[in-house]
């Protein structure tokens, strides 16, 4: 959001213009760049709901919410075109339009995608998974968009298949506010893709991955459950599989079945990251893990 | 000095102010001793004044001196006669024949001369020549315990309360450094764990005694994150030109070559102690909680989250959250009489009340509504609040909940209803801001205890940090009432200082973050944006 005036004047030039013009064309990478590392510890002026409950996820997955009953419709479209001409009329718009925000959704969301970056793997796995609802979680913002509107756009191309209807992307700190987006077990597979390594030992409580915050991705994803992990650097890879192996909450996937996934190789293949890998001509560690059931007590 | 913090252990009351705790009867409030925290090491000893300093941290240090100490409560110092200070002297002789270093009584007495690394934040509060504030007091159920953490050491300290000819004194037997700044401590119900939670964000177990075999370095912990034998055991960098692809990677890279040669990493504490759980956040509180035969943690962060974990040994497990709060959380409180619920408060104007087993909310209270005439005077809609106490007592049996809130002068008073509601049934105003609370019931009947109340007698009312006028009359930092059928009266005053405490000099500026440091807490507006600048690469 900072940089040079021009710069920062084109990208909303660009963003205005998307805004009204056709939107089935791909948003262009150049106008969402930003800094590679957010600070994961401070506050980021984050919007996150108080509770799964309170999170509004129709706007997200339209198709999937369940219809109001009392919409006053005339007013929701208008939104944004006509003034409202008076007080009651503007109150109405509101009340309709956080009506619509709340409905609630046929289906829970399953599948996130830790830090989706620019989003080529929740894009590649959506038609693969057409049941299933989707979520990248990013933390910067700019990223964030750029996604947003990559879904907004391939919404449009397949109007008539109705694809990527099942993929949204949305700004947040995994590491804080995961439990505030989702209940107990409601996740089925988690994919942490080419995390940021912060090498330094004074920075490893800034990995994604970690004894404690393991027991965050237990939470949510629900026995049986699947975290799928890959990286580039070799000792990130061991030190995930070090904390993952470490956990009683999870076991690893052994090889066989690992391949066997679908979703193994779209990972290695369609991430930006697994694709600027392949382009160097690097290495790349997978490691999946599976949730256990907790133990009685 | 205020008392930053009060604990009931069986028939004392323990009483931190700034790096000392005082002991006191409870069932008169007289004064018996005080332990101060000494100065922290200073690595090149003998030195100007070392030579006394050091001595008096010997004294401090030594075990079973902690009865006759300077900086007493002024009136009290009566009671320290010459011939006890030259006994300890005396003693102090004895002991420094092996030159023993003060922290001698860690782990069984095994850090001793040749391991003394300096650590950079000690270093820089030797300098300072002050000793660290006492942020926490947590009392064992055998009532012969006490912890306290001090903070700008990050220390946890044990003591043992013991009677040394005639006199109780807290006599420290252990301090153990943290990786991180603890911020709230408890003691496991069966005396013998200590769990520690810190502003990182991690809790940790370890045992309330040492054990006196210390633990090999050489063995590889297993059970803290910091043991991985990956990236910092080889202290090198993690990855190299051909393993790295991305240029984000790259870059990280360059930087960590870069940092390799300066300082080393922090190295892990070498006494025993335990990884629990850990949030991503500032930890506030921590509380541990039983159901049906079965052991939690509960703790709760800087982010909102009060989280209910598995208690030991399967604190990898998180039972659930209680969600509803929607400012930073200061204070739990489990009623010892309805340990179903819980209470908690934070930075904003309502207090919750949930069933945490479930994690559901059952009702929730605006304490501060109830402002009364006498408060009238203290704007409350125009500054944020905190709550500072939640306290609970039963008498009659009704449950009677206390709220405090940082800066403001007064104790709310609420009672637990059928539909676990709060309802409010007093508002007492004090003559200063209250800091800390403990109940205890008094003689004979149950119909009425005693409350004793630590108060801010050096700010103005309502106020953070502007002294009072200096003639004004003196206020006993601790303020005695009385609980009776549910009804909070002002009490007898207790024996206390008769004059002024005027030597007192204070630093209103370090007086106000240690008082309320709570409110330090709020997030800011904009405070560092994550999505800084527009980068080249991603
Ligand atoms: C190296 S990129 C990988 C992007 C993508 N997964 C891929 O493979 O192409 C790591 C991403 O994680 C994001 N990230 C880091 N910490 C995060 C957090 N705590 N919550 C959400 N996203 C985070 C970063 O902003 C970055 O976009």
């Amino acid at each position: 959001m900072a940089g040079p005036p021009n710069k920062r004047q084109k990208r909303a030039e660009y963003k205005n213009s998307r805004e009204k013009g056709t939107t089935t064309e791909l948003p262009k990478k150049k106008f969402y760049r930003q800094r590679a590392h957010a600070n994961v510890f401070s506050d980021h002026d984050l919007e996150y709901p108080i509770s799964p409950a309170h999170m509004k996820w129709a706007p997200y997955y339209a198709p999937y919410a369940e219809p109001t009953k009392s919409i006053v419709k005339g007013t929701v479209e208008s939104q944004g075109v006509k003034r409202p001409n008076d007080e009651g009329e503007k109150e109405a718009q509101t009340t309709a339009i956080e009506e619509e925000d709340s409905r609630k959704l046929t289906q829970d969301v399953e599948v996130a995608d830790i830090g989706c970056g620019f989003g080529g793997l929740l894009v590649a796995l959506a038609p693969k998974l057409p049941n299933t609802l989707l979520l990248g979680m990013e933390i910067r913002t700019q990223v964030t968009e750029y996604v947003q509107e990559r879904i907004k756009a391939l919404r449009s191309q397949s109007a008539d298949e109705k694809l990527y209807q099942n993929a949204a992307c949305l700004r947040a700190n995994s590491m804080k506010f995961l439990p505030n987006f989702f209940k107990k077990h409601q996740l089925s597979k988690i994919f942490l893709c080419f995390p940021d390594p912060h090498f330094k030992a004074r920075k490893h409580k800034a990995r994604i991955v970690s004894t404690t915050l393991n027991s965050e991705y237990a939470y949510v994803v629900r026995p049986g459950g699947i975290i799928y992990t890959i990286t580039d650097v070799e000792d990130l890879h061991l030190w995930m599989v070090e904390h993952f192996d470490k956990h009683p909450s999870f076991e690893r996937v052994a090889e066989a079945e690992q391949e066997a996934d679908e979703c193994v190789e779209v990972m290695r293949t369609e991430t930006e990251e697994g694709q600027k890998v392949t382009r160097n001509n690097g290495q790349k560690f997978v490691a999946l893990f599976r949730r256990l059931e907790d133990p009685p007590w | 000095m205020p008392y930053q913090c009060l604990e009931k252990c069986g028939e004392y009351l323990v009483a931190a102010r700034d790096s000392n705790i005082d002991l006191f009867h409870l069932s008169n409030g007289e004064y018996i001793s005080t332990w101060s925290c000494p100065l922290p090491q200073v690595p090149s000893k003998g030195k100007t004044n070392g030579g006394e300093i050091t001595k008096k941290q010997e004294i401090k240090e030594a075990p079973l001196e902690g009865e006759v100490d300077a900086s007493a409560p002024p009136a009290k110092r009566r009671k320290v006669d010459t011939e006890d200070e030259k006994k300890s002297e005396e003693k102090v002789e004895e002991k420094s024949e092996p030159k023993v270093e003060p922290k001698v009584n860690d782990n069984g007495g095994k850090k001793q001369q040749k391991k003394q690394r300096p650590n950079h934040r000690t270093d820089s509060i030797a300098n300072a020549q002050e000793p660290p504030s006492v942020i926490a007091l947590a009392v064992a159920k055998n009532a012969q315990h006490v912890v306290a953490i001090t903070g700008e050491d990050k220390c946890i300290r044990v003591f043992e309360i013991v009677v040394k000819e005639g006199n109780p004194i807290l006599n420290h037997l252990s301090q153990r450094v943290m990786p991180k700044r603890p911020s709230a401590v408890a003691i496991s119900s069966d005396s013998a764990t200590i769990i520690s939670a810190d502003k990182f964000g991690d809790v940790y177990s370890l045992p309330l005694i040492p054990s006196a075999i210390p633990k090999p370095q050489a063995t590889p912990e297993q059970t803290s994150r910091e043991s991985s034998s990956l990236p910092e055991r080889t202290f090198k960098p993690a990855a190299n030109e051909l393993t790295i692809h991305s240029q984000r990677n790259r870059k990280a890279l360059e930087n960590q070559k870069r940092q390799t040669n300066t300082a080393p990493e922090k190295t892990e504490p070498d006494f025993e102690h335990t990884l629990l759980l850990g949030h991503v956040s500032l930890l506030t509180e921590l509380k541990l909680a039983t159901s049906d035969g079965r052991d939690y943690i509960i703790t709760a962060d800087r982010d909102e989250h009060i989280r209910v974990n598995r208690g030991i040994p399967y604190t990898h497990i998180i039972e659930g959250f209680c969600f509803g709060h929607k400012d930073f959380i200061s204070r739990l409180c489990i009623p010892e009489s309805r340990p179903e619920l819980l209470i908690s408060g934070g930075g904003e104007s309502d207090v919750l009340v949930f069933d945490w087993v479930k994690g559901s909310l059952l009702s929730q209270v605006e304490p501060l509504l109830h402002i009364n005439d006498a408060l009238k005077d203290f704007d409350l809609k125009e500054r944020k609040t905190t709550v500072s106490g939640i306290y609970h007592t039963r008498q009659s049996s009704k449950d009677i909940i206390i709220f405090t809130y940082e800066a403001i002068p007064a104790l709310f008073v609420f009672a637990t209803s059928e539909e676990n509601k709060l309802t409010h049934a007093q508002t007492l105003p004090l003559i200063g801001n209250p800091l800390s609370l403990v109940f205890f019931p008094s003689t004979e009947t149950d119909t009425a205890s005693s409350v004793i109340v630590s108060i801010d007698y050096i700010n103005k009312p309502g106020t953070t940090a502007e002294p009072r006028e200096k003639d004004d009359q003196f206020i006993n930092p601790l303020q005695h009432l009385i609980l009776s059928d549910g009804v909070l009266t002002l009490g007898d005053e207790l024996p206390s200082r008769s004059e002024a405490p005027k030597d007192e000099k204070h630093n209103i500026s370090k007086l106000k973050n240690l008082l309320y440091g709570l409110e330090n807490l709020r997030k800011r507006a904009g405070e560092e944006r994550g999505d800084g600048g527009d980068g080249d690469d991603a």
